[in-house]
């Protein structure tokens, strides 16, 4: 079946990044609870999370999301077996919607898992973290930031070559991520501030307070929908 | 069947084909009333294209040589069977050599002789 | 008369450099088909546009009647690469249970049958295949298919002389149940073989194409041996293709006319005239080089 192909193609990416994901976050999760001296003091686990939610795993995150959106038609090409798999009766449309939806599936699941490992490794620490809470942050990175992952499924779009195509999302990443900190106009668009819990974190006890910035998350995913389509243009019309 | 074929001397297949089973069935190694392998396992065997196959085989039947019994496979003709073949060979052969005689008696030497069978032969072949 | 492939005008640019250049050629139904051409003539752009992977820049491209780019058409087609890249991270068995649902036509005592001839290892993950056994898998992956027609890109590519032949037999058995095979070669003698029909590709453009026996009865060479030679001027009448001199020898390649040229020799006082058949190879060499 075409998807299962799409998914072996993509596995061993996926597992690298969920492996790392989730190392980042227990690193950092295991961190903030050691150092912090209010943590310390008052025994409130949540402030660890809290952070940690705020800045390693959005960033990384973002990093991530990009990398699984890299492969396709234009990795097969470099690889050598772009002729056999367009020979099939399958249209790059297909091809493209399989790997496309393949991708963002596992995008959204290594925002998921290591958000729900948050309270995971509080309860290692002696604390807790309310699931709940780590679930809605970690709905709201991956959907929101499927911005990071489409801009993986252009650039891998755009050139045949691994490294290129990594080397200019990354770059497109960081100037999503500091964009908005540059031109002060943007700054309502700023994505951080959208997808992880930076505004929202109240102090003591840490948690998300007020309501869910609704537009930011909006702009962003519209945005990505922008690009897959832009993506999806591309295989339709270049050659092989 | 034991065909050997020269697939770049710029002759066609089929020709040789024809040929050589045309020359089998001279030297007796097939006989009339023979079955020749069908045209898929000959292909095969060969290695060529199965139309060429049916090319030859087609070819032989218009010359009377085999024929094809349908969907039943292709057998050798009676009227080639080696013996009237070899008859008529050994006819010719005494007729050339009257021929050749009575040239000579006229005056002619062998090299005029062949010459004019030569131009002969060429004619006909143009005029084909 | 079905033609499997027609390509009308064919054009391709990438770039600065056009590959093809209004490509005209016929693909009739039923029989092997050899597809002839030098390194960068334009034949592997050819059969990528066949394809669909590759897009034309003008002209028109028919395969079994559709314009390229039909699905629909593919499920009726099979496709064996220069490469014979298949996915190196699938296991033999994975890969044939990947194609199997694409076509309704495929036939599993074909797929059986074949495993045991090829004897392909079916656990055997596709990367640590050597060429000769990928290409039976990529043979094997298309003929079970018992496709209406198959193309295959320089097939016998990187194959020794056992498995190559193993090929050929297998496009030849092929071949008799019906399937109409394209396929693009170097070598010759290979196509001279087993080819009943010929396209015969130059720098973008068709420059000799028909029935190979065809070809072969048009073409012929004609050599006249004189004590003083004529200048090769005195030959070029009408059907002559070209002419050379080689010591007291002219040799003439001519496709038409051939017993007014052959008779220039006794005319002009030839000592000898010969007439012979032209190998493919000679023929393809002369026609080259004209361009």
């Amino acid at each position: 079946m075409p998807i299962h192909k799409v998914w072996r193609e993509s596995r061993p990416r996926f597992l690298f990044v969920l492996a790392a994901l989730l190392l980042v976050t227990a690193a950092s999760t295991f961190y903030n609870s050691t150092t912090e001296s209010v943590v310390l003091e008052t025994k409130d686990f949540h402030q660890a999370g809290s952070r940690t939610f705020q800045g390693p795993l959005f960033l990384f995150w973002g990093f991530a999301a990009m990398f699984l959106g890299l492969g396709g038609l234009l990795r097969e090409r470099a690889v050598g077996t772009v002729d056999y798999t367009l020979s099939l009766p399958v249209s790059r449309t297909r091809w493209f919607l399989y790997r496309a939806i393949n991708g963002a599936l596992q995008a959204l699941a290594v925002a998921i898992v290591p958000a729900l490992a948050v309270p995971l490794f509080a309860s290692l620490f002696g604390s807790d973290y309310p699931i709940g809470e780590a679930a809605i942050h970690g709905l709201r990175l991956g959907i929101g930031g499927m911005l990071f992952y489409s801009i993986g499924l252009l650039t891998s779009s755009l050139f045949a070559g691994e490294f290129t195509s990594a080397g200019l999302g990354i770059a497109l990443v960081f100037v999503v991520n500091n964009s908005t900190r540059i031109f002060q106009t943007l700054k309502p668009l700023n994505l951080q501030d959208a997808i992880a819990p930076t505004q929202m974190i109240d102090t003591s006890p840490y948690l998300a307070r007020g309501a869910m910035p609704w537009t930011g998350i909006c702009v962003s995913f519209a945005l990505s929908v922008v690009f897959a389509s832009l993506a999806w243009k591309l295989h339709k019309l270049r050659d092989f | 069947m034991i065909l050997r074929l020269s697939p770049s001397s710029g002759v066609p297949v089929y020709l040789q084909i024809v040929e050589q089973i045309k020359h089998s069935i001279e030297i007796g190694a097939l006989e009339e009333g023979d079955q020749l392998p069908g045209i898929r396992p000959l292909a095969e065997d060969l290695v060529v294209s199965p139309n060429t196959v049916v090319k030859a085989y087609n070819e032989l039947e218009r010359d009377g040589v085999i024929r094809l019994r349908h969907g039943a496979g292709a057998y050798v003709s009676e009227s080639n069977s080696p013996n009237s073949r070899r008859c008529r060979i050994k006819d010719a052969s005494i007729l050339v050599k009257n021929v050749v005689e009575k040239l000579r008696d006229m005056g002619l030497s062998d090299e005029q002789s062949r010459r004019l069978f030569e131009a002969e032969l060429m004619e006909e072949v143009s005029c084909r | 008369m079905n033609t499997v492939v027609e390509t009308t005008d064919l054009t391709k640019r990438f770039g600065e450099n056009t590959a093809l250049n209004g490509l005209t050629m016929t693909v009739p139904q039923g029989g092997i088909v050899g597809f002839l051409g030098r390194n960068g003539s334009g034949k592997s752009t050819t059969i990528k546009i066949l394809l669909d992977v590759i897009r034309r820049t003008s002209g028109e491209a028919l395969l079994l009647g559709e314009p390229t780019g039909s699905v629909a058409v593919r499920r009726r087609i099979g496709f064996l690469g220069e490469d014979k890249r298949l996915y190196p991270y699938m296991t033999v068995e994975e890969i044939i249970e990947f194609t199997r649902p694409f076509f309704s036509t495929w036939r599993k005592e074909t797929e059986s049958r074949l495993l045991r001839d090829f004897e392909l290892p079916r656990n055997c993950k596709v990367s640590s295949l050597s060429k000769g056994m990928r290409t039976k898998l990529g043979l094997l992956l298309n003929l079970c298919r018992h496709a209406e027609f198959l193309i295959l890109d320089e097939p016998s590519e990187g194959l020794d002389p056992v498995v190559a032949e193993q090929m050929l037999q297998s496009l030849v058995q092929q071949a008799a149940d019906g399937t109409t095979i394209f396929f693009s070669s170097h070598q010759i003698s290979e196509v001279e073989q087993i080819a009943d029909h010929i396209i015969v590709i130059e720098k973008g453009r068709v420059i000799l194409q028909g029935p190979l026996d065809h070809v072969q009865q048009k073409f012929r060479r004609i050599n006249l041996v004189f004590d003083d030679p004529p200048p090769a001027e005195a030959f070029r009448v009408d059907g002559v293709d070209h002419v050379s001199l080689q010591g007291r020898t002219i040799s003439i390649l001519a496709s038409r006319n051939i017993d007014d040229i052959a008779a220039l020799g006794p005319l002009l006082a030839a000592k000898s005239v010969e007439v012979q058949p032209v190998g493919l190879k000679e023929l393809f060499l002369e026609k080259v080089r004209e361009r």
